[in-house]
C-alpha cells in the first residue's frame, strides 16, 4: 500500500529529471559536438539514437529553445545495444541456522490510526496519516540531536523539551556521497524525546527538488503534538513465516501496519536481496517486469517474492516455503520476526 | 505573449510535467518538442487565449497519450542494476521508483489524471478540460489508477493531504 504522500514525492522526484535535462542541455548546446556523446559508458546500453532535423526545422528549434532547449526530434528505439546481464547465481540449497535478524523484534513507537511503519538498519519509520510529514523513532544510542541536527534550537513539543534544526531526509549523513547525493537539501527538523530512550524525529520527507517547499517549524511542531505518539513498545508480528531461504540472507527490513499479518520483509545478503511482500488480492499491484519475481495467491493474499542475485526457481522455492496457517488466526498466534525467518 | 516569453517561462514546468507523464526524460523532451513546434505554428491563435498555457498542456498531454499509443511496442529498457546492487538502506529510493514504474504502466488516460490530479494539482474539472471527457469519468480514471497503485484511499489518508 502507498499513500497519495509518496505517490506525490515520486512524481516531484520524478519531474526534478527534467531540471537536470535542461542543465545538460543548456551545457551541451555550448559544446554541440559533444551532444551526442555525453552519456556516461555504465548507461551506454540507454542511449537511444536519434534522427536529426532538417537544417530548416532545425532553425525553427533553435527558436522555440530560447536557450538550448533540444535539437532532437522523435527517437528511434535502438535495440542493437545490450542491457548487462542480470547477476543470477546457484543458490545455497541449505538453511542457515539464526541469527539472521538485525532488525528490532519490537516496535519503538505507534502512532495511533492508520500508520504505516518501517523497520530498517535499527530505525523505525513512522508515516502517519497526514501528508508530507514523516516520524523515525530512535534509540538514544543511535540519535544525538545537538549533533545530527545544524543549528539546534531547544523548543517544547508537548511538554517535552525537543530540538529544532535542519538535517538531510531520512537524516542521512551528509558526509555520505553516496546518500547525500540523493537527499536533496536540508530541511527543517524537529526532535523530541518520547520516553524509554526513544527519539522522535520528524521532517518533511517530500523531494528536496528546486521547488520544494520546507514546512515551518511551528507547523511540526504542531502537528508532532497531534500524533499521540505511543512509545511504549507494541509487539511487531508476521501472519506468515518463511520456512526455506537461500544461505547467507539477514533480516534487513520490515514494512507493515499496526495489525496488518501482511508485512513486508527485506533479506539482504551482501549485494544479493529478496523481498517479501503479501497484500491483500483486492489490492494487487503491477509485477516488477525488470526484476526476477514469483507470484502467487495465498489466502486471500497476493504474495510476491522479488530480489536481485537469485534466479527464478529459487524465488519461486522462497515463495512455496511461506507457511500461511496461522494467518486468520489471533493477532497473538502471529509470528514473531525472528520465528517467521527462523 | 510572444511565443519565445512563453517558452522562456514555461519549457521547465512543461518538461518537468512530460517527465512525469512519460517516466522517460528524453521521450518527454521529444514529445514537448513536437508540441511546441505545433504551437509555434499556431501561435497567434494560441497566445490570444485566456491561458495559453492549459490548451499547450492540453496538446502536450494528448501527444503522450497518442505518443503512447504510436510507440506501445516500442518500451523504454529497464533501469540496469548497475547503480542498485547495494541495496538503498533508507529504503525510499527504491520504494519511490517502484512507484514511478507502476504509475508508467497505467493506461495513458488513467496515468494522465493522476498526473494532473497529483503532479499539477488540479481539479476534477480542470483534468476533464485536459482530457477531453466528463469530471465523472476523470473520477473513474483516478479510482482506478489508485486502485491499481494500491494507493491508500481511506478516509484517514485522503482528509489530511492538501
Amino acid at each position: 500500500m502507498i499513500t497519495e504522500t509518496e505517490l506525490r514525492e515520486a512524481m516531484e522526484h520524478s519531474a526534478a529529471r527534467a531540471d537536470q535535462l535542461i542543465e545538460q542541455r543548456e551545457s551541451a548546446a555550448s559544446q554541440p559536438q559533444l551532444i551526442d556523446l555525453q552519456v556516461p559508458s555504465d548507461r551506454a546500453w540507454a542511449v537511444r539514437r536519434r534522427s536529426w532535423l532538417p537544417l530548416a526545422a532545425a532553425a525553427a528549434v533553435a527558436v522555440v529553445a530560447g536557450g538550448g532547449l533540444m535539437l532532437a526530434v522523435r527517437p528511434t528505439h535502438d535495440s542493437s545495444a545490450t542491457p548487462p546481464a542480470p547477476a543470477a547465481s546457484a543458490a545455497p540449497q541449505r538453511k542457515v541456522a539464526a541469527p539472521r535478524t538485525d532488525v528490532a523484534i519490537t516496535n519503538l513507537a505507534t502512532i495511533p490510526g492508520n500508520s504505516s511503519y518501517s523497520l530498517e538498519t535499527g530505525m523505525e519509520t513512522i508515516s502517519p496519516p497526514m501528508g508530507g510529514i514523516q516520524v523515525m523513532a530512535l534509540p538514544a544510542t543511535r540519535f544525538d540531536p545537538t549533533r545530527q541536527l545544524t543549528d539546534p534550537q531547544p523548543v517544547s513539543v508537548a511538554g517535552a523539551r525537543g530540538y529544532a534544526g535542519h538535517a538531510l531526509i531520512y537524516l542521512i549523513d551528509p558526509d555520505d556521497p553516496q546518500q547525500a547525493s540523493k537527499a536533496g537539501a536540508p530541511r527543517n527538523t524537529v526532535a523530541w524525546p518520547a520516553g524509554d530512550g526513544t527519539w522522535l524525529v520528524m521532517q518533511n520527507f517530500m523531494a528536496g527538488g528546486p521547488d520544494f517547499t520546507d514546512v515551518p517549524v511551528a507547523t511540526l511542531v504542531h502537528d508532532a503534538e497531534q500524533l499521540g505518539v505511543q512509545a511504549t513498545p507494541a509487539p511487531l508480528r508476521s501472519g506468515y513465516r518463511v520456512r526455506w531461504l537461500p544461505a547467507g540472507l539477514t533480516l534487513t527490513g520490515v514494512d507493515g501496519s499496526v495489525g496488518d499479518p501482511g508485512v513486508g520483509l527485506m533479506l539482504t545478503g551482501g549485494r544479493k536481496w529478496i523481498s517479501i511482500e503479501a497484500n491483500p488480492t483486492a489490492a494487487v499491484g503491477l509485477p516488477m517486469r525488470d526484476r526476477a519475481s514469483a507470484t502467487q495467491q495465498i489466502a486471500g493474499y497476493s504474495v510476491t517474492v522479488t530480489g536481485t542475485g537469485y534466479d527464478h526457481a529459487t524465488l519461486q522455492r522462497v515463495l512455496d516455503s511461506l507457511d500461511f496457517s496461522r494467518l486468520h488466526g489471533p493477532q497473538t498466534g502471529w509470528w514473531t520476526l525472528d520465528q517467521a525467518v527462523n | 505573449m510572444n511565443f519565445e516569453t512563453y517558452v522562456t517561462q514555461s519549457r521547465r514546468p512543461l518538461l518537468r510535467y512530460a517527465v512525469v507523464l512519460t517516466n522517460d526524460p528524453e521521450l518527454a523532451e521529444d514529445v514537448l518538442q513536437e508540441v511546441l513546434l505545433r504551437a509555434a505554428q499556431r501561435w497567434q491563435k494560441i497566445g490570444r487565449l485566456d491561458e495559453p498555457h492549459a490548451y499547450v498542456r492540453r496538446m502536450l498531454t494528448n501527444e503522450v497519450t497518442s505518443w503512447r499509443r504510436k510507440w506501445s511496442r516500442v518500451e523504454a529498457r529497464p533501469d540496469p542494476e548497475l547503480d542498485r546492487v547495494v541495496h538503498d538502506p533508507t529504503g525510499v529510493v527504491d520504494r519511490r521508483d517502484t512507484i514511478l514504474r507502476e504509475l508508467s504502466r497505467l493506461p495513458a488516460r488513467q496515468r494522465a489524471a493522476l498526473v494532473l490530479r497529483y503532479f499539477e494539482d488540479l481539479s476534477d474539472e480542470q483534468i476533464a478540460g485536459v482530457l477531453g471527457c466528463r469530471a465523472t469519468t476523470v473520477r473513474i480514471y483516478i479510482h482506478r489508477a489508485m486502485k491499481t497503485l494500491r494507493v491508500d484511499t481511506t478516509a484517514a489518508a485522503l482528509q489530511v493531504v492538501r
